[in-house]
């Protein structure tokens, strides 16, 4: 079972993030929109960490998470959002379910590696 | 001299006078015109490898190589029908005498004698749009940054921004993304060729993985990058400030003729172009070309845009994880 899901519309951002955790030794799994990362979430209750896009087609970032947190109930999976957007209010929003972190994107996989060390108690 | 937020337009000069052409060129080095001169016999040619221009100059001259001014005239109107062609009279100050037919042809007309009055031509219908120099400056910059985040040992660098009136796509693919705020509306496309970043992709300089690529990762990676010069875009330029709701639900068709490599945006308004040259440090691959246009079809309030930096705190610390 994967321990960090990928969320993120376009092939190069999930090719490129899931390649870098799985080059460190953590198993990977990949969704194309919020609406399949909904129901990814879902399938693997056994889920440590999200990486999630905002701007999806079908379902967005922010409603996937309000729908993870709210209709499947889970508030232990850590999410954190690696997207372009930058706004506070958008921030805001994600703090409300949890979200325990932000990027801007560009991913720099040395930057976050110790924070997903930490998040998932290795 | 030109610092990198001057925009210039590219213009086809036909001219055979050699006094009319030397005050053309002073005119064009005072006035941001980059003029490119063609005649009768490589006008074809010409037309077809400048597909980013912003108008044409040429004289009343009675022969153009066996043909008339008039029928080049149309030649040109036909082909590339949102170029403005200013004439160069010889008698006439005006189109006035000239068939109604044959007036339509033309933008205007002047005599070298009255500079001014071609002045007033081009800035009318060439530079229309008066962009600010820091939107100038910070698109090439945050592009820039955007593209040399994205290729590994490639060079980015981009020539003098300039205003398009051609309607024209180049090269065989593009991504096409809406810009909103309360100053502006309207869109951004970034265009390339497919082969180009197939190869760059194959060399292993960018994120993506697979050994034989083929078009969806071309199409992924130029998505991407638009996406990323969006969000760049976005945070340096546009507020949360709401627009009016009649503004935000405005919309137009976008027609796109793939046949003739056309794309319009319902108006006659001017692009704003840039073009980037990805260029490798190891010279083993060739450079890369793309082209960034932004086109504000549908709203262009600038004396917002003034305000709206004021707001804008764009301190944005990117691929940096930002904890709660």
């Amino acid at each position: 079972m994967a321990q960090i899901l990928v969320v993120d519309d376009s092939d190069a951002v999930r090719n490129e993030v899931s390649s870098f955790l799985s080059g460190n030794g953590y198993t990977v799994a990949t969704a194309v929109d919020g609406k399949d990362g909904l129901d990814k979430v879902k399938a693997n209750p056994d889920l440590k960490l999200v990486f999630a896009d905002v701007n999806m087609p079908n379902m967005d970032g922010l409603t996937m998470i309000e729908k993870i947190r709210g209709e499947l109930g889970n508030s232990t999976v850590s999410i954190i959002m690696l997207t372009t957007e930058s706004d506070p209010k958008m921030k805001e929003r994600a703090k409300n379910y949890a979200v325990k972190g932000w990027i801007v994107k560009p991913f720099n996989g040395a930057n976050v590696l110790g924070a997903v060390k930490g998040l998932l108690g290795g | 001299m030109n610092d990198n937020s001057t925009v210039v337009s590219q213009a086809l000069v036909l001219e055979q006078d050699a006094g009319a052409l030397q005050a053309l060129k002073q005119f064009c080095s005072e006035n941001s015109l980059v003029g490119l001169k063609a005649n009768a016999s490589n006008l074809l040619e010409v037309l077809g490898s400048n597909i980013h221009l912003g108008g044409v100059f040429m004289s009343d001259e009675p022969s153009h190589n066996g043909k008339s001014a008039f029928e080049l005239a149309a030649e040109i109107h036909k082909l590339r029908t949102e170029l403005p062609i200013f004439l160069r009279r010889s008698s006439a100050t005006s189109l006035d005498d000239l068939p109604p037919a044959v007036q339509t042809l033309f933008a205007g007309a002047y005599q070298l004698t009255n500079m001014e009055k071609l002045k007033q031509m081009v800035d009318s219908y060439i530079f229309s749009v008066d962009f600010p120099n820091d939107l100038v400056r910070g698109i090439q910059e945050l592009t820039l940054e955007v593209l040399r985040g994205a290729f590994r040992g490639l060079d980015a660098s981009c020539d003098l921004p300039y205003v398009v009136k051609d309607k024209l796509i180049y090269g065989e693919l593009f991504s096409l993304i809406p810009l909103q705020s309360n100053w502006c509306g309207g869109y951004m496309m970034l265009q390339t060729n497919e082969e180009e970043i197939l190869t760059v992709i194959r060399a292993r300089r960018t994120q993506l993985g697979p050994k034989e690529p083929n078009f969806r990762d071309v199409n992924s990676l130029l998505s991407e990058l638009a996406n990323m010069t969006w969000g760049a875009f976005k945070a340096k330029f546009l507020t949360d400030d709401s627009m009016d709701g009649m503004e935000s639900r405005m919309h137009v068709p976008i027609i796109i003729n793939h046949r003739q490599n056309f794309i319009s945006f319902g108006a006659n308004y001017p692009q704003l172009c840039f073009m980037y040259t990805l260029t490798d440090r190891q010279n083993e691959l060739k450079p890369i070309t793309l082209y960034q246009k932004l086109i504000f079809s549908l709203r262009w309030r600038p004396e917002l845009f003034a305000e709206n930096q004021q707001k804008i705190d764009d301190f944005v610390n990117r691929g940096e994880l930002e904890l709660f």
